[in-house]
């Protein structure tokens, strides 16, 4: 199968002396959810920022559809672990700021079509004209979401957008995730350090390694699609959480020596 | 309760002030020429309204403040901004800057006399300077400031580099801006009162010099109570616009 991203052999110095990542090598198949997993500084952020094109690798090679990343676009959407909406703007004029920071070179009709199909997909009907502030965490990662789904990406990048929910909220944007998945079927790369939700989300979970990070084990979900919340309570779901948790662990002792 | 606080407080605080006045006068400490008394100020306030001499000088004054004041806030902030932003600018504009900003306002006046000769001019351009100063240093401060993930949340949905300045940048920064425009407002009077020194021939300034020529000291306190109501006064349109402005 056609990969969508691609990186092969990626190494990321910071400064002098910090190596974040070294000799990396992944990809992300179309349309499927595909989690990045690992202990805290293991350079699950630089991955992320290095395919949006925040950052250049040091070494190797970082691709979409098979091109080099040069600088961020449209085409990798991405939603932080804070909103990062702009909060000078309502929830419309955020969702559609991405034509006006273009220069508006898509069709205004169809645009504007665009925005209103997102904001009722996204349950943001009648807070078209709320800023941020008057928001909670859930609705504003919400925003976030429309902000980059209006643009129609090839990949949406989640930098662990759900760690500082609430408990009961990151479960039911959890949820709200898999139902647009199910509904847009867009290529999704998902980074937490929450076993539970790479395994509920994901269709394939990598594992990384401590610092310098790289991929150390690649787990298939053996979960099927669509996924219902009663599913956590499966033994194969228990069982790839255990599995993980070992690799996990191991990690984290590696870390501390 | 708070109402009357509001109310009640400060005109106690007026009452003693003009009371004391008042006793100082009567106790003839002063002769009348260098001390008028309160009642001698109110009166010559209302000839200096009523004769429409007042609005004569309040035009020349606003109009200098508002040339110069809207110059000046034209280069501050968007010098600022691109003294904030790009790390290069920066390097290479703001040492000059820094060397230039120690320099007392009032010490431009005999070179601005000797440039622009006599008329609006000189003023303008002394306004241009105190009011460019503070817009200037905030801008840089909030373009310094602005989140780095509202930068890159803009470099992702696509922002070319003078849209992420215009659209961005400008409102991130807008709170600092507005508070250096405030400050360089408040300077642009004190500039406009100190440029009216010489080579005019109305202003509130000038009004306040001139009285002073002739020990028409009455006038320079109807003067003095002008500039500080005016100042008053554009500050709170200022602060009014902002907090609507950031509302946002």
């Amino acid at each position: 199968m056609e990969n969508k991203i691609f990186l092969k052999e990626v190494t990321k110095v910071f400064g002098e002396k910090t190596t974040a990542l070294e000799g990396l090598s992944m990809e992300v198949f179309p349309n499927e959810i595909l989690c990045l997993l690992g202990p805290s500084g293991c350079g699950k952020s630089t991955v992320l920022n290095l395919i949006a094109g925040f950052e250049s690798p040091t070494s190797g090679e970082v691709c979409l559809e098979g091109r080099p990343i040069v600088r961020p676009g449209p085409d990798r959407g991405v939603i932080f672990q804070e909103h990062a909406l702009f909060p000078w703007l309502n929830v419309e004029q955020n969702i559609a700021f991405g034509k006006k920071l273009r220069g508006g070179v898509e069709d205004e009709v169809r645009y504007g079509e665009s925005v209103k199909k997102y904001i009722e997909l996204m349950g943001l009907g009648g807070f078209e004209h709320h800023y941020p502030r008057q928001l909670s965490g859930g609705m504003k990662q919400r925003v976030a979401i429309a902000r980059v789904l209006v643009n129609e990406p090839a990949v949406i990048l989640m930098d662990e957008p759900f760690a500082s929910l609430d408990a009961q909220t990151r479960l039911s944007m959890q949820m709200f995730l898999l139902e647009l998945w199910e509904r847009l079927r867009t290529t999704i790369l998902f980074i937490t350090h929450d076993i539970e939700e790479a395994v509920f989300l994901g269709d394939r979970i990598y594992v990384m390694t401590a610092r310098p990070g790289k991929t150390k084990a690649l787990i298939p979900v053996p979960l099927e699609r669509p996924r219902r919340y009663e599913m956590v309570l499966s033994s194969s779901f228990n069982e790839t959480k255990a599995r993980i948790f070992e690799l996990i662990k191991e990690e984290t002792k590696t870390f501390r020596n | 309760m708070k109402r009357t606080s509001v109310i009640l407080f400060p005109l106690i605080s007026f009452g003693g002030l003009i009371l004391i006045w008042q006793l100082v006068v009567t106790a003839g400490v002063f002769p009348e020429l260098v001390m008028p008394a309160p009642w001698t100020v109110a009166k010559t306030f209302y000839r200096f309204f009523a004769g429409g001499e007042f609005f004569v000088h309040l035009w020349a004054s606003l109009g200098r403040i508002f040339t110069g004041f809207l110059i000046g806030a034209f280069l501050g902030v968007s010098l600022g901004i691109l003294v904030g932003h790009f790390r290069l600018v920066e390097r290479l504009i703001d040492p000059l800057i820094q060397a230039l900003r120690p320099i007392p306002i009032a010490a431009w006046l005999p070179l601005a006399i000797v440039w622009f000769g006599i008329g609006d001019k000189p003023g303008i351009f002394l306004i241009v300077i105190g009011a460019f100063f503070p817009i200037f240093i905030n801008t840089v401060h909030g373009v310094k400031f602005t989140q780095p993930i509202l930068l890159r949340a803009a470099h992702m949905l696509g922002a070319t580099s003078w849209r992420l300045l215009l659209y961005v940048v400008l409102p991130a920064a807008l709170p600092n801006i507005l508070t250096g425009i405030r400050i360089g407002m408040g300077l642009a009077w004190v500039c406009v009162v100190i440029s009216e020194l010489l080579g005019v021939t109305a202003g509130l300034g000038f009004a306040i010099w001139d009285a002073q020529v002739y020990l028409h000291t009455d006038k320079v306190i109807v003067g003095m109570i002008v500039i500080g109501a005016m100042g008053t006064l554009t500050d709170r349109i200022l602060l009014s616009l902002s907090s609507r402005w950031l509302k946002g």
